[in-house]
């Protein structure tokens, strides 16, 4: 027999115990986890994402949002809670829906668990979608226009377009901005990241407006 | 004295994998530039910062690291184990570990990212990339069982890394890709990963080419055989187990983080076994760049232990980006020294001339800038009455240095691989005093 077999199978072994507590023992303990049922209403948290929120999901995924956003509020001694970031810390279960899940590890932008409580009329994530630092000042976040398109104007405005926009990129008179499928997919997915509900092993604190 | 039987298999596996690094420090140049002038990446997707960063890290991660370690793994086993010839065409196989780094690459260009970091690459693309590993793990495999004398300590971390690559990547893309498990479980298994591909596959693919060069180089044996063989097998111990010392505070259970911790702390032990034997090596100036990297990865060991001490300040920081420069920054100075150590007994060709001050500079200067610039936005984020932007605008002068420090790394590889192009390739013109010779 080889030498170097026993020296494979106790290096294998060794692997092997990292992979037993890491890998499997996680799976086990969060894998399972489900929604959790508000005994008064009935309401599941955290709730399904629609469609478009799902597909929204993946544009997040396929242009590298994570790597400057994150989306998990950390208790204290972090700041996070008193930055009123959100009402609570983040907890495996707030990653149900995600697929896959995005805590990030870099703020180069600011946090997103709560990026549907920033506001409520789509038009304002598409204006700060297309063109950043106008829609917010001083933001370094780069410009997402490949996700927009141009169109002249005619007959009737499509409802779709974007209003409010300012800046060197607004449209020139007689046109207008239109997002494409996967920019208004990108809009509901930011939408639905309202990580507000309650949890059993999250206590949540009394409501805090959210900032940027 | 002849060409060695590897000979084209090793180079063609150093020039794909400089080719990689010169270009993972483009897209790392451009990415950091992009973070003080965002307006850099224009009207173009691919050139955003979401999609350069990860495209930079896997094209260092797969395409320099992981290759020039293979390269150098393979050639220090044919050097032992004197059966070359036996093995270079499994060698050659790994020729398809490019094709899998370029389609995974230009994935992410396209916006077909999976999002997960480490592993972005698309299912089918990291399914070629676990086959084409097959060329250089049963090359290992059957060097080794061949054996029978006792593996040297080098050899014993090339099969020790070649052993746990496939399981690692194999197990996180299984759960993370190919049949995602439920997003809660997902955080502790991404962090297993990332920690696992550092100190489980490059530290010890780096420290093989570390520990088999700086010997043969001094003309010495290592003092401390007894603790090189411990320090190898506490750092499969505890490498295996440092993946939650970075997610305190996070959505994964505590006993992951404070098991993440304990290894953390305890990863010095083998840096401490490793240093004692490098340190007893008379040096050499062929040595300094492989020594220089040790340093660092001394550094990103006692960054690793101290890190969770300072997580609810510095975490997301910049800081992380200086920590992964370092970490990175690191091995690839000891590749860098060991193909520049490798190539003149594979090509027969003089040692290329490369800036290695230039390179050294550069990445210390990165990482200063990125520690600095993030320390100070930690202290801006950790007081809630500031804006958000406040830490931006504080951390931004120090992410200019950094970008400047990106660039000239960029010069640094960029020389180096020009440099290799002309002096080592078969079709390279030979230097006069070898045609006298």
């Amino acid at each position: 027999m080889s030498r170097s077999i026993p020296f494979l199978a106790s290096l294998a072994t060794l692997f092997a115990a990292s992979w037993l507590a890491l890998v499997a023992a996680p799976y086990l303990q969060l894998g399972r986890l489900t929604p959790a049922t508000d005994s008064a209403s009935g309401a599941t948290s955290p709730s399904l994402l629609s469609g478009p929120a799902v597909e929204g999901q993946r544009v997040y995924a396929a242009n590298g949002c994570a790597s400057c956003h994150t989306q998990q509020i950390r208790p204290l001694p972090a700041a996070d809670l008193a930055r009123r970031l959100g009402p609570r810390p983040t907890v495996a279960r707030d990653f149900l829906r995600e697929q896959p899940a995005f805590p990030g590890n870099l703020r180069i932008g600011p946090d997103l668990a709560n990026a549907g409580a920033l506001a409520s009329d789509p038009n304002w994530f598409h204006r700060h979608l297309y063109e950043p630092s106008a829609a917010t000042p001083g933001s370094n976040m780069p410009a997402y226009r490949f996700l927009y398109r141009l169109r002249k104007i005619t007959g009737q405005p499509s409802p779709w377009a974007i209003s409010g926009l300012i800046g060197p990129h607004a449209p020139p008179p007689g046109y207008e901005v239109l997002p494409t499928a996967k920019a208004k997919a990108l809009v509901a997915y930011l939408q639905s990241l309202k990580r507000d509900y309650p949890l059993p092993e999250a206590a949540t604190g009394p409501a805090q407006p959210i900032t940027p | 004295m002849t060409a060695h039987p590897l000979r084209l298999p090793v180079l063609f596996l150093f020039a794909a994998s400089l080719v990689w690094l010169v270009f993972a420090a483009a897209c790392h140049a451009l990415a950091g530039a992009e973070l003080v002038f965002p307006q850099l990446s224009g009207d173009s997707g691919a050139l955003t910062f979401g999609r350069l960063r990860p495209a930079a890290e896997n094209a260092l991660l797969y395409g320099f690291l992981s290759q020039a370690g293979m390269g150098a793994g393979l050639w220090l086993l044919a050097r032992l184990g004197r059966r070359a010839e036996k093995i270079w065409f499994l060698a050659a196989t790994t020729a398809f570990w490019n094709l899998a780094v370029l389609a995974g690459v230009s994935s992410i260009f396209f916006g077909q990212s999976t999002g997960v970091p480490g592993l972005e690459f698309p299912p089918s693309v990291s399914v070629l990339m676990l086959l084409s590993f097959l060329g250089f793990g049963l090359a290992i495999l059957d060097e080794i069982l061949r054996r029978d004398t006792p593996l040297y300590l080098s050899e014993s971390l090339v099969a020790g890394a070649a052993l746990c690559f496939p399981w690692l990547y194999g197990t996180a893309n299984a759960l993370l890709i190919w049949f995602p498990v439920s997003g809660a479980a997902q955080t502790p298994l991404v962090g297993w990963f990332q920690t696992g591909l550092l100190w489980l596959w490059l530290v010890p693919l780096a420290l093989a080419s570390a520990a088999y060069i700086l010997p043969v180089a001094a003309a010495r044996s290592f003092r401390a055989p007894a603790a090189a063989t411990a320090a190898l097998w506490t750092l499969f111990l505890f490498g295996g187990w440092t993946g939650g010392s970075h997610q305190a505070g996070g959505p994964v259970p505590v006993w992951i983080v404070t098991a993440g911790i304990a290894a953390a702390l305890l990863l010095p032990i083998p840096a401490i076994l490793f240093a004692d034997n490098f340190l007893r090596l008379p040096t050499s100036p062929d040595t300094a760049t492989i020594r220089l990297g040790l340093l660092g990865l001394a550094l990103a060991v006692i960054a690793q232990a101290l890190g969770p001490f300072c997580s609810s300040l510095l975490r997301f920081t910049d800081c992380q980006l200086a920590a992964e420069t370092l970490n990175l920054g690191s091995l690839t100075l000891i590749f860098l020294g060991s193909l520049r150590w490798i190539l003149p007994r594979l090509s027969l060709r003089p040692s290329p001339r490369w800036p290695v001050t230039l390179a050294v500079g550069a990445l210390g200067l990165t990482i200063l800038a990125y520690a600095i610039g993030g320390l100070i936005q930690g202290l801006a984020l950790a007081q809630p009455d500031l804006p958000f932007m406040v830490s931006l605008d504080r951390a931004r002068p120090f992410r200019a240095v950094a970008a400047l420090g990106r660039l000239m790394f960029l010069l640094a590889v960029a020389r180096c691989a020009w440099d290799f192009a002309r002096t080592s390739l078969p079709t390279a013109q030979p230097a006069p005093q070898e045609t006298r010779a």
